[in-house]
């Protein structure tokens, strides 16, 4: 069986299928294949990085700490994306590192933000995807400001986990929201 | 005197003769000798009367010499017995932290990003201790698959006593960095000593070392100015 070359991925990934063909040109000259050694970190949770990566073989860790241990969230797989939700909601939200060798394209976080800018299915893309780690990080948030004995972090995530959906923020669909429902803003681009 | 010191065998032969002092007025039943005769010959594979006999003459001891030997032990655990078993809870309690047994998984590397991955992995249930422990260790731990132990708590490095004395049984823990290695850890049991006979007695002899290991010092520094003297100041 002949694998599909790295750069497949940069023109067959949901988010990049629909580019513009200038788009696609400068998503394949700006990117470039790395490699990571086991336990080497992709990204962590304090610093918004300057590469956005998109595993292309291999599987990384997105971690947190619960309860206060270390602990795995979820395992990563080829088309994964690392950096990309802490980059859109402007706020680091991804401590990711290596469970073995692997590859990932490195996008700088200036092509990304060029193709939010230019690319409408990118950018409708990027605001349809919840990102599990952006997710766990209000989760996160949430619990800090109202703790509750016995429910750690993981927990609660895995019970939000089926029911959270982005929703548009403009009035039409706020106002068909259920009252009961629970309105989380993730970005720090956001006024309360 | 001076000759054992030069050949370094002055302590070890003050160590002896304070000993034999010491024990000297001790007295064993006639069962008792019986008993310590036995226990000698079966330590050193000395099946019957003759192979005693020739041990005896190989080792250039006179026959009292040789009893000496076989009473040694039963004599020393009267001893100790007798002067410092009133002493011997006391000095348990001291020395309780240190007696406690442990059992531990361990696994250093001096790679830190795989001591994080095998902690998530055994964390994560992917993998096992024994088998990474084989495969990576750094330590002499990778010879018995990861498992050190039963030793005594504080036989560990200070840093991994401190978490180990408060770590969960059969959690393990995040990468500790001590001197240069990442040790990945995890507690197997922890068993708290009690103080039983066997624990009184073993006291009771830690005590009689100490008094012992005085004696020989003050023996020492009583022949200090008579070994060090000047050539022409010591006698002929």
């Amino acid at each position: 069986m002949t694998q599909a070359p790295p750069n497949a991925l940069l023109s067959s990934h949901p988010a990049f299928a629909a580019l513009s063909e200038q788009g696609r040109q400068q998503l394949q000259a700006g990117s470039e294949l790395r490699a990571f050694t086991t336990g080497q970190n992709l990204s962590t949770s304090d610093v918004i990085p300057s590469e956005v990566l998109l595993l292309v073989d291999g599987q990384a860790r997105l971690l947190c700490r619960d309860a206060g241990r270390l602990c795995t969230v979820e395992k990563l797989q080829a088309g994964s994306f690392v950096g990309l939700a802490s980059l859109v909601r402007a706020q680091a939200c991804e401590a990711v590192s290596a469970a073995g060798p692997l590859h990932a394209w490195a996008i700088p976080d200036g092509l990304v933000l060029a193709l939010l800018a230019s690319e409408p299915s990118f950018s409708s893309w990027c605001a349809a995807h919840l990102f599990i780690a952006e997710l766990l990080a209000l989760v996160e948030q949430l619990l800090e400001a109202h703790p509750r004995k016995g429910v750690s972090a993981l927990q609660e995530l895995e019970r939000v986990r089926s029911a959270a959906r982005l929703i548009q923020p403009s009035v039409e669909v706020l106002d068909q929201l259920h009252p009961d429902v629970v309105l989380l803003a993730a970005s720090l681009g956001v006024k309360p | 005197m001076a000759l054992l010191a030069q050949h370094g065998l002055l302590r070890p032969y003050l160590r002896q003769c304070l000993m034999a002092d010491a024990l000297a007025t001790e007295t064993l039943s006639d069962d008792e000798r019986r008993q310590a005769l036995i226990a000698f010959a079966q330590q050193r594979r000395l099946t019957d009367g003759e192979a005693l006999e020739r041990y005896r003459i190989a080792n250039l001891l006179s026959p009292e010499a040789l009893a000496l030997q076989v009473e040694l032990p039963s004599r020393l655990r009267r001893h100790c017995e007798r002067l410092y078993r009133p002493k011997a809870e006391a000095r348990f309690l001291e020395r309780k932290q240190q007696l406690d047994q442990v059992v531990y998984s361990l696994l250093r590397l001096q790679d830190e990003g795989l001591s994080r991955e095998l902690y998530f992995q055994l964390q994560d249930g992917e993998a096992d201790f024994a088998d990474l422990a084989a495969q990576h260790s750094e330590g002499p731990e990778r010879a018995t698959r990861g498992i050190v132990g039963p030793v005594p708590l504080t036989q560990a490095h200070p840093q991994l006593v401190e978490r180990l004395r408060t770590a969960p049984i059969a959690q393990v823990q995040e990468p500790l960095l001590i001197e240069g290695y990442w040790l990945l850890f995890r507690l197997e049991s922890l068993t708290p000593a009690s103080f039983d006979e066997s624990m009184a007695l073993q006291m009771s002899q830690e005590l009689f070392e100490q008094w012992l290991e005085q004696a020989v010092e003050t023996r020492f520094e009583q022949l200090r100015p008579q070994l060090l003297a000047p050539i022409s100041e010591q006698p002929q």
